[in-house]
């Protein structure tokens, strides 16, 4: 089974032969996987009991270094089980028999650490910073895959321990919303991104006011030593962190609407209670945001600016970095080419860029080490299986969605679409938020579609519905099956949009296939 | 078609909805068109065939509620002259007489006779296949869809419930009974989007309006959508 890597300018892509379109026996790879795993699967449980227990004396010195070791070993084992398993058990172990561990490792980076978080982009923004910080010649840890609660921190810190050490500069991590106040602590990161507050899965987070609330309790905790670097374009962010006295503000002066699409959760003034209005706005909520009551309003000048913004489709985008207040002194401003795609991420990239600020990166890096970013993990990536591309897109909200019909619609040529949806509770159980989105724009472009997963026929339903010509409508239930039929319906390349499950069921499939990297590492 | 407050009552789909109506009158060559009355506006000469509102926060809630006793007469009116009035979830809150919360109480308008409270306690949350009462809908006819709410509602004797819940909790987890109804105003808090999963339904709607019995359309997905929505509700029961 051949897989290779090949570097196409706007990010990496990986080739691989064509057996998962047209299957055949493949025996020695599965047999051989079959055996080492069950083995491993044991071993690793009898670590993960031993490092829990309390046998093995108590929570510092020796014996925390000896379950350090174990859970490195933990770590290493779990490559070679079944893709499922958590990826953060080793952390999640570790901090059980040893709660200080995050702080006892976290301190042992010499450069401090840097958190993100938000409710979409995290791990774009953690991965652009990290390919920023690379790019000056520094050797980041981070939580590559979204494990970003502190067990998976934990278990990155871990996998970098070494004889008392951690061979690491700093720490790069993306915190989940909910648990960031909980890795301020531990962690005492010197800077910290506060990217957007979107509502998302409305019956896991409740409303967003909530959660906006206790991130402004975390910031009147921290010492006006730690950075922010804050959203400028996100009123609820800006505004709730306005009271601390280290921000550095990041945004958009590009938009390509006058005002938030209808339906889009604008908030309230945080200050005054007022609506607020704008003039200017990009995705979602985000844009020139005023109160016309107190006068509150979008910082005019934020020291990292994006402007001049082009979408290349799905490929990626590009735009001109302004960088004011660098530690020079002076306003710099870089055209960068980014091989993310999307206007989102480009708001991602000034994310990072304000981080590198804050930590002192020179602009050169900061400039080149954007440019030289590929794909983060599963949001948008492609893949070569056989004669066909097959590009995976993920969407799991209104917001996201509008994003990548946006991309979607300055894609050249028909759209060749794999619809997946699916409703587990990882997903939010409920896909009715495909309504709230305009695929009307989309149906003009779409040669052939697709749709699987477990609503595949509601995905149908909007499709047809939108517009797209029923005849071309195809629905198969599970994953193989949509992907196998789409891959030989399409002349051209596919575009795969699924939610969070049916992408990780997605790429599982054809990982099993031996088609792309097993993606937890 | 009217839809109330299109910008602030639009949490869980709604749009959808008005889709759905949209394009199964636009396959049967009926003329469709939407007007929106949002907040400080008014009802000018239209007179719609359906009027609708949607569900919301609790603050845009309050805020259109409001604004909402404004249009009490004209929303009677309309009900009245056979005009169907929908409500979902906030909206059907806000059809009943009020909706009692911990930070005050919200007027509603008493088209339906429902009082809702904010009750402590879970969220009732999940799937929800109604058998449609019969009044409603000659037959024995299904609605499936999905509820999201805090509020507990309970009927009073001048209205019936639209359906009585085969899965999920209904209006308040005890009665079994979901929605109201009483002559031509409708409230549920089945989002789906409803008429998405209930393709016989919007039609239902539709014919009201033109008041004419309707041809079927040609239509591969609605009815699959339907039939696996309901069976999948039933064997998760």
């Amino acid at each position: 089974m051949n897989t290779t890597e090949r570097d196409e300018g706007f990010g990496r892509a990986m080739v691989c032969d064509d057996s998962l379109v047209h299957p055949s026996a493949n025996g020695s790879t599965v047999l051989r996987m079959s055996v080492r795993a069950p083995l491993a699967r044991v071993g690793a449980a009898m670590i993960d009991r031993a490092i829990r227990s309390r046998a093995l004396g108590g929570e510092h010195g020796r014996c925390f270094a000896f379950r350090v070791g174990a859970a490195r070993t933990l770590r290493r084992l779990d490559r070679h089980t079944n893709t499922r398993i958590d990826p953060s058990r080793a952390g999640r172990a570790l901090l059980a028999a040893a709660p200080h561990a995050l702080g006892t490792l976290a301190g042992r980076l010499p450069g401090g650490c840097v958190l993100v978080s938000a409710t979409n982009g995290k791990t774009t923004t953690t991965n652009l910073l990290a390919e920023i910080v690379r790019s000056a010649g520094g050797d980041p840890v981070v939580n590559h895959l979204g494990a970003n609660m502190p067990g998976g921190v934990c278990a990155e810190l871990i996998g970098r321990s070494h004889r008392g050490a951690v061979r690491a500069d700093l720490g790069v991590f993306e915190a989940d919303e909910l648990w960031l106040e909980h890795m301020v602590g531990p962690l005492a990161p010197r800077v910290i991104v506060l990217g957007n507050l979107f509502r998302d899965q409305l019956d896991r987070m409740g409303e967003i006011d909530r959660v906006a609330a206790r991130w402004r309790l975390c910031v009147e905790g921290l010492p006006s030593s730690t950075v922010l670097v804050v959203n400028a374009d996100d009123p609820r962010v800006c505004q709730l962190a306005a009271a601390h006295p280290t921000v550095v503000h990041v945004g958009l002066a590009d938009h390509d609407r006058m005002a938030p699409l209808v339906g889009t959760d604008v908030p309230d003034c945080l200050h005054c209670g007022a609506t607020l209005t704008y003039h200017g706005a990009h995705v979602g909520h985000l844009g020139q945001w005023s109160c016309p009551t107190c006068g509150d309003r979008r910082p005019p000048w934020p020291t990292i600016e994006a402007s001049d913004v082009t979408v290349h489709g799905l490929r990626g985008a590009s735009f001109l970095l302004t960088m004011r207040a660098t530690p020079a002194g002076a306003e710099v401003s870089e055209r960068v080419q980014l091989s993310v795609p999307g206007r989102f991420n480009v708001a991602n990239a000034t994310a990072a860029a304000g981080a590198a600020i804050a930590l002192g990166y020179p602009v050169s890096a900061i400039a080149g080490g954007l440019s030289r970013s590929p794909g983060a993990f599963g949001r948008s990536e492609r893949l070569h299986i056989g004669d066909h591309v097959l590009t995976l897109v993920l969407a799991k909200n209104p917001c996201g969605f509008d994003e990548v019909i946006n991309m979607l619609e300055s894609e050249p040529g028909p759209l060749e679409l794999l619809f997946v949806l699916n409703d587990r509770d990882l997903d939010g159980r409920d896909v009715s938020w495909i309504w709230d989105s305009d695929v009307e724009r989309l149906a003009p472009h779409v040669a052939t579609a697709t749709c699987g997963g477990s609503r595949a026929a509601e995905a149908a339903l909007r499709l047809d519905y939108a517009g797209v010509d029923a005849s071309v409508i195809e629905v198969a239930d599970g994953i193989v099956e949509p992907l196998r039929r789409a891959m030989q319906r399409a002349s051209g390349p596919v575009v795969a949009i699924t939610n969070y499950s049916a992408m990780l069921d997605l790429r599982e499939t054809i990982a099993e296939h031996g088609h792309a990297a097993r993606y937890w590492w | 078609m009217l839809v109330m407050y299109p910008d602030r009552m639009n949490l869980y789909a709604d749009r959808g909805n008005v889709l759905v109506l949209a394009q199964r009158c636009r396959r049967r060559d009926i003329a469709f068109e939407l007007t929106a009355v949002r907040i400080g506006e008014s009802f000018g000469r239209t007179s719609p065939d359906l009027i609708y509102i949607g569900g919301g926060q609790d603050r845009d809630q309050r805020a259109c509620g409001a604004d909402l006793q404004r249009h009490r007469d004209a929303l009677t009116a309309a009900a009245s002259t056979g005009a169907t009035v929908l409500g979902i979830c906030g909206g059907f809150q806000l059809l009943g007489h009020e909706y009692i919360t911990p930070d005050g109480t919200i007027a509603g308008l008493g088209l339906l006779d429902a009082v809702t409270t904010h009750a402590g306690g879970p969220r009732l949350v999940g799937n929800v296949v109604i058998a449609v009462n019969a009044a409603v809908a000659p037959g024995s006819q299904v609605l499936v869809g999905f509820e999201n709410h805090q509020g507990r509602t309970e009927l009073g004797a001048g209205c019936r419930p639209l359906g009585t819940a085969l899965v999920g909790a209904g209006n308040n987890g005890h009665d079994r009974s979901e929605g109201a109804v009483t002559g031509t105003v409708i409230g549920t808090y089945l989002h789906g989007p409803l008429l998405a999963k209930n393709a016989w339904f919007a039609d239902q709607l539709i014919q009201r309006a033109v008041g004419y019995p309707l041809l079927p359309v040609v239509d591969r997905f609605a009815d699959v959508v339907h039939s696996r929505a309901v069976a999948a509700a039933l064997a998760a029961r």
